[in-house]
C-alpha cells in the first residue's frame, strides 16, 4: 500500500470508555472517527473534539484493498479465498469462545476460583478482539457499485439492470443466519427430546439470549415471535422448515447460475459477483457471532463482576490485565466507584488490531500522534483544514440522519425528475413522498426544504437507508443546479457548495 | 373463522391475521392504554376478496360492526404483516383514509387494499427480501380523533441514537402533516430518567389539517396562536409517562403516534423503532 493510500484509511478507531462490550472493540460499526471523537469529547466536557477524518478502517483489510483486487481473475480468486478464510476464522473464534464458556460452566463451584474466572475472561477477550477486527469492510456499497458497472456491459435493457444486480448479489444464507432460526430450531428440538421440563436447567446448557424468551422471564421482541411460531410446530414440522431453508438456498443458487449463464457473464464478472455474496455472508456471520457471544457472555459477566462487587456491565469494561493485577491503570484498587470513574474518563484505541485503554489526559497525545491539531481549547480540526472553507456560504436546517457526503446535486422538482436520479447523487427537493422509494437505494445525501419533522416518514426512511439528511433548509432550487458539487455534513448541520 | 375482530379480542399471536398495527392496537387496548376504539378486518378478507368484489354479506357485517361502535367518523388504516418486521419500517407505503363516514367505509377499505399493489410497495418488498404473501393487508377501522394537537414520539432520540431520552414532536390539528414531513413541528427532548424536559424547540405553524364533513381540509391558523408552544409542559409529562409504559410493555424503543381531542390524550399507534 502506498503512503498516500495509507493516509486515506487510518488504521485506528477510538471509542469512549463505557460500552456494553469488552475492552478494545467498537460499539458500533457505523460509527465514524468523527463521531467517536465527539463522544470522547462529550465525555470530558472541556474538550469538544471535532475531527474531519477522511475515513477509517479498523481491520486488516478495507474497501480500497478490495477494489484493488478486482483487476484479474487470479486476484479475485485470491480475494475470494481470503474472505472464506476470514469467515471460517470468525466461526472458529466464536466456537472457541463458546467452548471456553461451556467448559467454565461444567466446573465445580470449588474449581471456579478467582484466578480461573479471570483467566477465562482474558482468554475470551483475546479471541473476541481478534474476531472483532476481522471484516471491517469499510463500505460494501462501493463494491456493489463496481459490480453494477461491470454488469451494465451485459445488459441491453437498462431498466432490468438493478433487478439483475439485486438478484445476483443476494445471499439468503446470510439472512437465515441472522434470523437465528436454525439454532432456535435446534434448541427447541433439544428441549422436546428431554423429559426435563425445568427451563432453568436448559438455560445452563444454552445460556443464550433465547432462553429468557423461551422461559418468558425477559421479553425479547422479534425473537419472541419466531419462538412462538416454532413452538407451535411439531418437531417434524421444524425439520421440514429447516429443509425448506436449505432448499431455498439451493434454489436461489440455481436461479443465480441460470441468470449468470443467460447473461453470458465472463468468469471474471462471475467472480466479482460471488465476492459480493461472500462479503455479505462474512459480515452477517460476524454480526451473528458478536451478538451471540455478547448474549452468552452476560451470564459470565455477573460472575466476573461478583469478584469485585461490580455490576455486569461495569465488569466487562475492566481490562483482563487489570483484573490480574487487582489494580486499575490509574493505580487504584478495583472497587465500584474507582471502576466507574475510569470507565467514565478513559477511552479505548484500537490500533493495528490491539485494543488499549488510554486515560483522558492522553487525548492530546493521541491527537498529536494522528496528525490532528488543536485550535483553541474546544475544537480540533485536521491540519490545514480550518482555512479552506471560510469564504463559502453555508446552509443549515434540521438534521434527521447523521453522516457526511460530498457529491453532485440532483434537483427533483417534479416526480418525472426521479428518472434522472443517478447512484451517488445528492437529492435536493422540497419534500419526499412515498414515490421516492424507488430512488432511496441510490441517494447518498438528502436536502429538503418543506418542513423539518424528525419523526416523519421521510426522516425515518433517511435513517433506515443511512442517508445523511438535513431537512427544512431554505429553498435552494434557485441557488443550485444539477451537477453542482455540495457537501452535506449532517454531523455538523452544514451544507457547503463547491 | 371471523373476519372481523374487536381490538379487545386481539392477542399477541394474531399478527398474521391483523397485521403489525392491528396487533399492537389490540395489545395496547388490553393493557389499558387509551387507544381510540375500533375493530380490525383480518387478512383473511384481503386474501379472499381483494381481487374481486366484496360480497354484500361481508359488506353488511362490516357496516353492522361500524354501527355498533356508535361513531360518525372513523379512520381506516392499512395494517400489513410485513410491517411488523423490525428491519423495515414501511414508512408511509400503505394507504390511510381519514375521517370516513358510513357511506365511504367500503370504498376506503378497497382503497387501502389497493395500496399493496403499487409499484413502490413491490420494489420495497423486493429490496427487503419480503415475499408477496407477506403483503396481505388487514384493515384497522378506528374512531376518528378530532385532534386539537397531535404528533409523534420516538422513545429514543432517533437522530443521535441516545436511548436515555425520547423525542416528542407536536403540531396543531391532525398529525398527517407531521407524519408526511410537510410541517416543522415543535420538538421536545425529554429525559427518560426523570421525565424532565431537556430541550424545547418551538416552531411557527401557519396551517393545519382538520376534519370536515367531506373528509379533511387544510386551513390557516390564527396569527396569535402560530408561534405558541403546541403541547403544555403538563401534557408533555403526561404523554412521557404513557410512553414509558408502552416502551416497558414492548421491551424495545417505540415509534408512537398520539393525539389530543378536547384535553383527552389518545395513543393512535405504536411500533418498534426500525433505525
Amino acid at each position: 500500500m502506498s503512503q498516500k493510500e495509507k493516509s486515506d484509511y487510518f488504521n485506528i478507531a477510538i471509542r469512549p470508555g463505557s460500552t456494553p462490550y469488552f475492552p478494545g472493540m467498537l460499539s458500533n460499526e457505523a460509527m465514524t472517527s468523527q463521531k467517536m471523537f465527539e463522544l470522547v469529547g462529550a465525555r470530558f466536557e472541556k474538550a469538544q473534539i471535532v475531527v474531519n477524518f477522511a475515513d477509517y478502517s479498523n481491520g486488516f483489510w478495507s474497501e480500497a484493498d478490495l477494489l484493488r483486487a478486482r483487476k484479474t481473475l487470479f486476484e479475485k480468486q485470491q480475494k475470494h479465498n481470503q474472505i472464506q478464510e476470514y469467515t471460517d476464522s470468525i466461526m472458529g473464534r466464536y466456537e472457541k469462545i463458546m467452548s471456553i464458556l461451556e467448559n467454565y460452566y461444567t466446573l465445580n463451584d470449588s474449581a471456579k476460583t478467582k484466578q480461573t474466572t479471570i483467566a477465562v475472561y482474558g482468554e475470551i477477550c483475546d479471541h473476541y478482539r481478534t474476531l472483532c477486527c476481522f471484516a471491517y469492510v469499510a463500505n460494501i456499497l462501493n463494491v456493489v457499485r463496481d459490480v453494477r458497472a461491470d454488469l451494465a456491459k451485459y445488459v441491453t435493457a437498462e431498466e432490468k439492470l438493478d433487478e439483475y444486480v439485486l438478484e445476483l448479489t443476494r445471499n439468503p444464507g446470510a439472512n437465515f443466519i441472522y434470523d437465528h432460526d436454525l439454532e432456535l430450531i435446534e434448541i427447541l428440538d433439544s428441549i422436546d427430546k428431554t423429559t426435563e421440563n425445568n427451563l432453568a436447567e436448559h438455560s445452563k446448557k444454552w445460556h443464550s439470549l433465547f432462553m429468557g424468551s423461551i422461559g418468558k422471564t425477559k421479553p425479547y421482541d422479534g425473537i419472541n415471535k419466531r419462538i412462538s411460531m416454532f413452538r407451535e410446530m411439531t418437531s417434524a414440522e421444524r425439520t421440514k422448515k429447516k429443509e425448506e431453508y436449505l432448499e431455498t438456498l439451493n434454489k436461489v443458487r440455481l436461479s443465480q447460475d441460470r441468470l449468470e449463464n443467460n447473461l453470458g457473464l465472463s468468469d471474471e464478472t462471475k467472480a466479482s459477483v460471488s465476492i459480493v455474496r461472500d462479503i455479505i455472508l462474512l459480515k452477517e456471520t460476524r454480526k451473528f457471532c458478536m451478538t451471540r457471544i455478547i448474549s452468552y457472555f452476560d451470564k459470565f459477566a455477573e460472575d466476573l463482576g461478583g469478584l469485585y462487587n461490580l455490576s455486569a456491565s461495569l465488569s466487562r469494561n475492566i481490562m483482563p490485565e487489570e483484573y490480574t493485577n487487582g489494580y486499575l491503570m490509574t493505580g487504584q484498587k478495583i472497587t465500584e466507584s474507582s471502576a466507574e470513574a475510569i470507565v467514565n474518563s478513559s477511552f479505548y484505541i484500537f490500533e493495528n488490531g490491539i485494543g488499549k485503554r488510554y486515560l483522558g489526559e492522553q487525548v492530546p497525545q493521541m491527537i498529536q500522534k494522528y496528525d490532528i491539531t488543536f485550535t483553541g481549547d474546544v475544537k480540533v480540526v485536521p491540519k490545514g483544514g480550518s482555512q479552506q472553507f471560510k469564504k463559502k456560504k453555508t446552509y443549515k436546517g434540521f438534521v434527521a440522519c447523521l453522516g457526511k457526503y460530498k457529491g453532485p446535486v440532483r434537483l427533483v422538482e417534479k416526480l418525472d425528475d426521479l428518472n434522472d436520479f443517478h447512484e451517488g447523487d445528492v437529492l435536493v427537493t422540497s419534500i419526499t413522498t412515498p414515490e421516492y422509494a424507488v430512488i432511496f437505494d441510490k441517494i447518498k445525501a438528502m436536502i429538503t426544504f418543506d418542513g423539518a419533522s424528525l419523526t416523519s416518514h421521510p426522516a425515518t426512511l433517511a435513517r433506515e437507508y443511512k442517508i445523511p439528511a438535513i431537512l427544512g433548509v431554505e429553498d435552494l432550487y434557485s441557488v443550485l443546479k444539477n451537477g453542482d458539487i455540495v457537501e452535506v455534513d449532517a454531523n455538523n448541520n452544514r451544507i457547503r457548495i463547491f | 373463522m371471523s373476519i372481523i375482530l374487536n381490538f379487545d379480542e386481539i392477542s399477541k399471536n394474531d399478527v398474521a391475521k391483523v397485521g403489525g398495527k392491528g396487533g399492537s392496537l389490540g395489545e395496547m387496548t388490553q393493557s389499558g392504554i387509551p387507544v381510540p376504539t375500533g375493530f380490525v378486518i383480518t387478512t383473511q378478507a384481503y386474501i379472499s376478496f381483494h381481487e374481486s368484489e366484496l360480497p354484500s354479506k361481508i359488506q353488511k357485517q362490516i357496516l353492522a360492526k361500524f354501527d355498533s361502535l356508535g361513531l360518525d367518523r372513523v379512520a381506516v388504516r392499512s395494517s400489513a404483516i410485513a410491517e411488523d418486521s423490525s428491519s423495515a419500517s414501511w414508512a408511509g407505503q400503505f394507504n390511510t383514509v381519514l375521517n370516513v363516514n358510513r357511506e365511504g367505509l367500503i370504498d376506503a377499505i378497497m382503497d387501502c387494499w389497493q395500496s399493496s399493489n403499487s409499484e413502490t410497495v413491490k420494489y420495497y418488498a423486493k429490496r427487503n427480501d419480503i415475499s408477496e404473501d407477506q403483503l396481505a393487508l388487514a384493515i384497522v377501522v378506528q374512531k376518528m380523533v378530532n385532534s386539537n394537537v397531535s404528533g409523534v414520539v420516538f422513545s429514543i432520540n432517533p437522530v443521535t441514537g441516545n436511548k436515555e431520552e425520547m423525542m416528542i414532536e407536536a403540531c396543531y390539528g391532525l398529525g398527517e402533516m407531521l407524519v408526511q414531513g410537510m410541517v416543522t413541528p415543535d420538538n421536545y427532548i425529554v429525559s427518560k430518567y426523570d421525565l424532565s424536559i431537556r430541550e424545547k424547540r418551538i416552531s411557527n405553524q401557519t396551517q393545519k389539517i382538520i376534519n370536515t364533513v367531506n373528509g379533511t381540509e387544510t386551513i390557516s391558523i390564527e396569527q396569535s396562536q402560530q408561534s405558541l408552544q403546541k403541547l403544555s409542559d403538563e401534557k408533555i409529562f403526561k404523554l412521557s409517562k404513557l410512553v414509558m409504559l408502552i416502551e416497558n410493555y414492548y421491551g424495545c424503543p417505540q415509534d408512537i403516534e398520539w393525539a389530543i381531542e378536547d384535553d383527552e390524550l389518545f395513543i393512535l399507534q405504536s411500533r418498534p423503532v426500525t433505525t
